[in-house]
């Protein structure tokens, strides 16, 4: 398969996320058959766009995301990028990260059932991953899950990562999917 | 943004909106809250026309049947989109809520409360 890259702006304005979001699944089904075909391809990239979009209204504090959907071969990768604010490692400091720090395992989040965490695999970047916990009873003491977001992207990837870039001082975002 | 039907021994609540996204959990989640308040404890919640749903939505989906279940109710779906259902069971949100292909003819809540 030939290299696919297509690119948007976003202005991080609710009224025009949900248009973008068509637009992006508009350009990459007509370009990439495996998102066209499988309802579960098209339904994970939907979720992704429209998280990592909805996180820059959020989270960025600022008024331009950027967004990269690259194809190559058997893989998809999703870039978002902005230059608002940086995600917070709380208790680790700012980023850069100190070195001291590589290695280590951090809970983003934790509910009953499970459990977001990063590895810090440089002073620069840290990757996701999700731990899940049997669902047997739910009461209404139960400690649900309150960021989906973080959760769906880190699910639905294969490898999902957060960079600071110290030259441009921006946040990068990065997906990768298999097709 | 919804529309309520007493539906034999439950209340139906029909998402008239396309974008179940974070501009509207806040007021969705008021809505509910009332009508659980109003004696409405079994609820399904019909996703019929809903085309986009966000993670900030779904937080309030939970919030709501939280509250719900507090109350000694229970919330369940019903008619989800090919593409949400899909969603929804990737990130087990089917073994939380109580998830109807169809309207179901009753609803009193689930056993693993």
């Amino acid at each position: 398969m030939a290299d696919l890259v297509k690119e948007y702006i976003f202005n991080n304005s609710t009224e025009d996320l949900f248009p973008l979001v068509d637009n992006i699944m508009s350009d990459v089904s007509s370009s990439v058959q495996e998102i066209a075909a499988r309802i579960s391809a098209k339904a994970i990239l939907k979720q992704i766009i429209i998280e990592l979009l909805t996180n820059g209204i959020k989270h960025s504090n600022t008024s331009e995301t950027y967004l990269a959907i690259r194809i190559k071969g058997r893989k998809m990768e999703v870039i978002k990028r902005d230059k608002g604010r940086e995600f917070a490692v709380n208790g680790y400091g700012k980023w850069p990260l100190d070195k001291m720090y590589v290695g280590e395992e951090i809970t983003v989040h934790r509910s009953d059932f499970s459990a977001v965490t990063a590895i810090v695999e440089s002073p620069n970047e840290i990757t996701f991953h999700i731990e899940e916990y049997p669902i047997v009873k739910i009461t209404g003491e139960s400690d649900f899950n309150s960021h989906y977001g973080l959760l769906i992207l880190t699910k639905a990837s294969e490898r999902f990562s957060y960079s600071y870039n110290v030259s441009d001082h921006s946040n990068n975002f990065t997906l990768i999917i298999p097709l | 943004m919804i529309e309520t039907v007493k539906n034999n021994d439950y209340c139906l609540v029909k998402l008239e909106l396309d974008e179940a996204s974070l501009d509207k959990a806040d007021e969705f989640k008021e809505k509910m809250i009332g009508l659980i308040d109003d004696g409405n404890y079994f609820i399904v919640i019909s996703f019929e026309k809903v085309l986009y749903i966000d993670s900030t939505f779904m937080a309030a989906l939970v919030s709501v049947l939280k509250y719900a279940i507090s109350k000694k109710g229970d919330i369940a779906f019903a008619q989800l989109p090919k593409d949400i259902t899909y969603l929804f069971r990737m990130i087990r949100m089917d073994r939380i809520f109580t998830i109807f292909k169809d309207l179901p003819e009753s609803f009193t809540g689930n056993f693993r409360r």
